[in-house]
């Protein structure tokens, strides 16, 4: 199909048009709902008064931009970082007492692992719709990726998708499942104005509209939330537990490999509520604590935490502090798809703070925690080895 | 205007943020009000705006020869160009374009000559306070508190009367159009 004219919608518009005209239009009309959408754009645009259309009414978004352009600029901004890292505290020293595996034995156990880590190979975020397509988000200028159930998904450069309220409330409750892989993390607008992070690894499976009733999500991984205030309660289902709020922003940390789930609150109010055996625990946060669930032990507690240090990765940051170098590299490793191994497990007591910029090259960030705490990181493939300074 | 815009083009190409934002914000009501026009989403015209000042910043070595201003726009342009595209269309008679241009009071941006000719002469027909003004605004870029003070007029009369320029100016060109269609007609055939 030829381009058509851009001037025959207009004249639509102005209803001026010629028999031939009306049929090139209704040809261009049914060959996408793309074509559909745009001409609908098209009239609100030009019924929008001119006054509306004023340069003083343009929103600023400038810090937003620049916000953005930070994030984006991480890997130039390498260079800087190093000059700071001066500022990175020093760790705590270990005890001696080291022993040694025997080389041998470590190659071979590394080189069965790197084998098997070798063939997952999966680099990028994926978007599963209700009818089970599975659409890759990389970057580029792109819109209108999808349309599931009659909802638009849009997918914004740097904003991420973006979910559109139907303007038809839908009586069935269709799914989407958003997935990120290593080194990416992921924005998602769901359709009442939540807006998800999810960092790497992760999973989040929501309707693509809400209905009536609760909203509800699943996660899986780790991702913050910052949920729009609507009068309906929003629930995070996370493995056996659940939180509930009303409007709020909060982080949620549930990877499989750690051993409590973490849900640190930043502001509003939020329950968190366990289900174990029957019995329903529950835990009510205020702005700045941080509840965990450790399943295994059944125990679910609070303490007060700076939330910056658990809500830093959606700036695009790793933050430590006055953690174990077993926890701070395991946040390493899901980021750059990598396994760690110690050549003393004593090395995984070391107490690190600190504040890294996820830059995409492993070797920036090993070689500024090389700096900071006296170890020393090799890397041969998807395998590191962490071993005490010669 | 053009040796501030000569330093500002050095410092971005040096890479100085101060610069970058400093850029961003002198242009981008402009911009977005232009791509908007074309792709009729305040949404997708933010998108497009953005992307074109990050490209223009990862890639800052870039020599541009003619000045950055004239560089954005021509980037926003290719960029909503490329949206119709995608919906199938086209923008044959350049009237968006020129629309676009008057909207967001970019009509001194050197896009398309035939098209600034046109808005010219539309521009030369306007009555004599209107066209002035909008002529200081657009032309001179000096902001309406500036063309108040030079015109010994109230800001408020200077918005008024670029919002009266722009309604005219949208108007006589589309009432131009049947025209505008014979002749390149005419001109596709010698």
């Amino acid at each position: 199909m030829k381009n058509l004219d851009l001037d025959i919608l207009r004249k639509k518009l102005d209803d001026r048009l010629t028999s031939t005209e009306e049929e090139k239009i209704n040809l261009w009309l049914e060959s996408s709902a793309d074509n559909r959408e745009y001409f609908k754009r098209m009239k609100s645009y030009h019924e929008k008064p001119l006054e509306d259309l004023s340069l003083e009414s343009v929103p600023n978004t400038t810090d937003l931009f620049m916000k953005r352009l930070n994030r984006k600029s991480r890997i130039s901004i390498y260079h800087k970082v190093l000059q700071y890292a001066a500022v990175i505290v020093l760790p705590l020293m270990i005890g001696a007492g080291l022993w040694w595996y025997t080389n041998a034995q470590m190659e071979q156990q590394l080189a069965e692992q790197t084998r098997i880590i070798e063939q997952e190979e999966n680099n990028s975020t994926v978007l599963i719709t209700s009818t089970g397509k599975t659409y890759e988000l990389e970057s580029g200028i792109e819109q209108a990726v999808v349309e599931d159930e009659g909802v638009k998904i849009r997918k914004y450069l740097r904003a991420g998708l973006k979910y559109e309220k139907p303007e038809v409330k839908n009586q069935k409750i269709a799914y989407n499942t958003l997935r990120t892989s290593n080194r990416n993390d992921y924005q998602v607008e769901l359709s009442d104005g939540t807006v998800v992070y999810l960092n790497c690894n992760s999973e989040l499976r929501y309707p693509i509209s809400f209905g009536e009733g609760d909203r509800r999500v699943e996660l899986r991984g780790e991702a913050f939330f910052d949920v729009t205030k609507t009068g309906k309660r929003f629930t995070v289902e996370v493995n056996d537990m659940e939180v509930e709020v009303l409007g709020t922003r909060f982080n949620v940390m549930a990877y499989d490999d750690e051993n409590s789930i973490q849900t640190t609150l930043v502001s509003g109010k939020v329950k968190v509520a366990v289900n174990e055996n029957g019995i329903r625990k529950s835990l009510t946060l205020k702005p700045g604590d941080q509840a965990s669930w450790c399943h295994e032990n059944g125990t679910l507690e609070s303490k007060i935490v700076n939330t910056d240090l658990y809500t830093s990765w959606i700036d695009g940051y790793f933050r430590f502090e006055n953690q174990r170098l077993e926890d701070v590299m395991r946040n390493i490793a899901r980021w750059y798809d990598v396994r760690v191994f110690y050549q003393n497990p004593e090395l995984k007591d070391k107490r690190l703070t600190g504040k890294l910029h996820k830059v995409d090259d492993f070797k920036v960030i090993s070689s500024m925690i090389e700096k900071i705490s006296g170890i020393e990181i090799d890397k041969n493939k998807k395998a590191v080895v962490i071993s005490m300074r010669k | 205007m053009i040796a501030e815009e000569r330093l500002l083009s050095k410092k971005i190409a040096e890479r100085d943020k101060n610069a970058f934002r400093l850029l961003f914000e002198t242009y981008h009501a402009q911009l977005f009000r232009f791509a908007e026009t074309y792709v009729c989403s305040p949404d997708l015209a933010e998108d497009i705006v953005q992307e074109v000042f990050i490209k223009l910043w990862e890639n800052s070595h870039i020599k541009i020869s003619r000045s950055l201003r004239s560089y954005l726009f021509l980037m926003v342009k290719n960029a909503c160009i490329d949206h119709l595209r995608s919906v199938k269309l086209e923008d044959k008679k350049k009237l968006k374009l020129a629309e676009a241009q008057i909207i967001s009071e970019s009509v001194g941006v050197n896009l398309d000559s035939e098209v600034s000719l046109k808005i010219k002469r539309a521009i030369d027909e306007l009555p004599d306070q209107c066209k002035e003004v909008y002529r200081m605004s657009v032309y001179s870029g000096l902001k309406h508190a500036e063309i108040a003070d030079e015109l010994d007029i109230s800001v408020n009369a200077v918005k008024v009367q670029v919002y009266r320029a722009k309604k005219l100016l949208k108007k006589k060109l589309y009432s131009l159009k049947e025209l505008l269609v014979l002749f390149s007609h005419l001109f596709k055939r010698v």
